[in-house]
């Protein structure tokens, strides 16, 4: 595999970019004035922020620079780059991360029951089911469930969304 | 001690509280039954349902899913060679086989026996060891508390051998996330983007439900098959009292091992079932014949894991700091009860803290039951389709994670958890160093700043101070651990060679 970056890189780059703001905005939290004597001994608000995002820039540059070596020795693995073993796995697990930012966004507008209906739904759309009775029947059993534990049981005040005046 | 622990016996033995124990071992096995599906995962799924409930049978209920899911994982790595926890991977290796030649029930019935009797030793020694700790801790200072979190975070380093700096990684950052929300010290704001939902902090429960059961969910997505194939053949058939009785030795040697290693912060049920197996391994007459189907390699690490169950315990509540990832989950459980583990939780709260024991002493008796009499039944659970059990997993962190505030802010940190673990997880991260960090994370960072305070940032007081000293002597060994094994294993191979 004639690859620089393995999987691991990749996913420490993302890692060492969001440290990287972090420390940066750690320089913009509010400093005691260490003149007044209460607070002379205090440890301002930004020291841990700061020390903890430089050590994990630090350490994710040592892992993605073992990682490069390791590349350049060509002792990568396929297993090594590719996140998914295969295209179908990819593709389905993108729609699933599709399909729970969708809900996670409709959860208010929707309301919990309807969002919970349609997830089910074209989750088991997705895993290639096309049984009317199951695509039909199991988003309806979850939604009963979650109706009767959580909204009468334990009086959890799901979002009702546009069911508001239904239920 | 005795009056407590009568006090909480009578207290747990109240029939409701009786019912949530039994529910917990239930749901515990169930979870633990299901291939993929760990006992944390389980915890964090359940533990919304804990808001509604009082302190003892929310606490109760949570340790006895945590007990019955360490023993329900046996269950499938018996029947189906996959291990229904990370904690019974090793069983598999003599499990699976005694289920191929036709033995489940043997296998079955040692490993619901090892296990009870291994949780029942722990919890025995949870009730001996816990108050003396508290005792002790009860005179630490801002510097005892900041050595002892750093000597708990420090224990992820060696958490999965070759990933030590990812570790590292994932512990600073769960450190860090705990910085977000308003300095306690100065009342400053940190990271908060001028939003409300964030002045309080991002919440411990939606990322710990993100991070080990939607990671989970994506994860069971990538599987191509659809439900297990389980065999049940011979599963009635118990081991002769013979058979279990030459299992003594093995068993009460596993029990100390898992106990012992439960209690180290960030070390479970996985690492001391690995280790137990390959002492039996060592002292037993017939090494050749483990991994071909030997009831020895079942008790071994069942004994182990469940014994883990109760060590992890002591750290948890007379630290705070938790013994493994489920009592992680477990701790968050305590704070949302408005309870503050650590020493002082023993002398204001005898009562919660015995029933919390005596119901893990009672999930113990009543998984054995469930064991004994119902393998058969928690083996169905591993047909359940996965399209089916997916979705309803996920649904519950949904409704789970808004469930804490009625906030969907909530819904969104537990989606963004599972979103980011997913991936870590791809590259060898654990969510377990990012959970122990958002635990200590406060404790560490209020204990060293007002050591910094009271000392006029003299932190040589760390090392001064005795209890401190040893604190921070085993943090740095810990460190250190996985270059000092490097070396011996060179020089063990150099004079071999």
């Amino acid at each position: 595999m004639n690859k620089i970056f393995d999987k691991t890189s990749i996913v420490l780059i993302a890692i060492f970019i969001v440290a990287t703001i972090f420390f940066w905005l750690s320089f913009h939290i509010p400093v005691l004035d260490h003149a007044i004597p209460m607070y002379k001994n205090r440890i301002d608000a930004g020291v841990f922020p700061k020390v903890l995002t430089g050590l994990i820039m630090v350490l994710s540059i040592i892992v993605i620079y073992l990682d490069y070596k390791t590349a350049k020795s060509g002792k990568l693995k396929k297993n090594d780059i590719v996140f998914f073993k295969d295209s179908e796995t990819r593709n389905r697990i993108i729609a699933n991360f599709v399909l729970v930012f969708l809900s996670a966004i409709f959860f208010n507008v929707l309301g919990a029951f309807l969002t919970i209906f349609f997830f089910v739904l074209i989750y088991l759309w997705i895993w290639g089911i096309r049984k009317l009775s199951l695509l039909l029947l199991t988003p309806l059993f979850v939604d009963l469930g979650i109706y009767v534990i959580f909204y009468r049981l334990l009086s959890v005040r799901l979002p009702k969304g546009i069911l508001e005046n239904i239920l | 001690m005795f009056e407590n622990i009568i006090l909480g016996l009578n207290t747990i033995v109240d029939p409701l509280n009786l019912v949530y124990v039994l529910f917990g071992v239930t749901i515990g096995i169930t979870v633990g039954a299901m291939p993929g599906l760990t006992s944390t995962m389980g915890a964090a799924l359940v533990l919304p349902f804990t808001f509604f409930l009082e302190p003892i049978p929310a606490i109760a209920m949570l340790s006895a899913l945590y007990c019955g899911a360490i023993y329900g994982g046996s269950i499938s790595a018996i029947l189906i060679n996959t291990p229904g926890t990370g904690a019974a991977a090793i069983t598999t290796l003599d499990g699976y086989e005694l289920t191929r030649q036709g033995e489940a029930g043997k296998a079955l019935g040692v490993a619901v026996v090892a296990s009870s009797l291994g949780g029942l030793f722990s919890v025995f020694v949870l009730m001996l060891v816990a108050p003396q700790v508290a005792k002790i801790a009860i005179s630490f200072g801002a510097p005892e508390y900041f050595a002892l979190s750093f000597f708990g975070i420090s224990m992820v380093v060696n958490l999965k051998t070759g990933e030590e700096l990812k570790n590292i990684i994932g512990g600073l950052f769960g450190i860090f996330i705990s910085t977000v929300g308003i300095d306690a010290m100065t009342g400053y704001q940190r990271f908060t983007f001028n939003n409300t939902d964030l002045m309080n902090g991002i919440s411990f429960i939606p990322v710990m439900i993100g991070l080990f059961a939607a990671t989970e969910f994506y994860r069971q997505s990538e599987r191509t098959v659809a439900r297990s194939i389980v065999h049940l053949e011979n599963i009635s058939k118990l081991p002769s009292i013979i058979e279990f009785w030459s299992l003594r030795w093995t068993i009460l040697r596993s029990a100390i091992i898992g106990t012992f290693i439960g209690i180290l912060p960030a070390e479970g049920g996985t690492v001391s079932s690995f280790i137990s197996y390959n002492e039996a391994k060592r002292w037993s007459k017939n090494p050749e014949k483990f991994g071909t189907g030997i009831l020895e390699g079942v008790a071994a690490p069942e004994a182990a894991n469940n014994a883990a169950t109760g060590g992890a315990m002591i750290p948890t509540m007379t630290l705070g700091i938790p013994g493994s990832s489920t009592t992680a989950v477990i701790l968050g459980g305590l704070m949302i009860q408005g309870m503050r583990p650590g020493p002082l939780l023993f002398t204001s709260q005898p009562k919660f803290v015995y029933s919390v024991f005596v119901a893990m002493f009672i999930a113990n008796i009543f998984f054995l039951i469930l064991g004994l009499f119902g393998a058969k039944v928690f083996a169905q659970v591993g047909k359940i389709p996965l399209y089916i059990l997916n979705p309803i997993i996920l649904v519950l962190c949904f409704v789970g994670s808004f469930s804490l505030n009625n906030n969907v802010a909530d819904v969104w940190i537990m989606v963004i958890a599972g979103f980011s673990g997913y991936f870590m997880k791809k590259v060898g991260f654990s969510g377990i160093p990012i959970a122990l960090g958002m635990i200590l994370g406060e404790i560490i960072e209020v204990s060293f700043r007002q050591t910094g305070t009271l000392f006029d940032n003299n932190f040589a007081v760390f090392f001064t101070r005795p209890y401190s000293a040893v604190f921070m002597f085993l943090a740095i060994i810990s460190l250190l651990w996985p270059i000092i094994i490097r070396k011996i294993s060179l020089k063990k191979n150099s004079s071999d060679v």
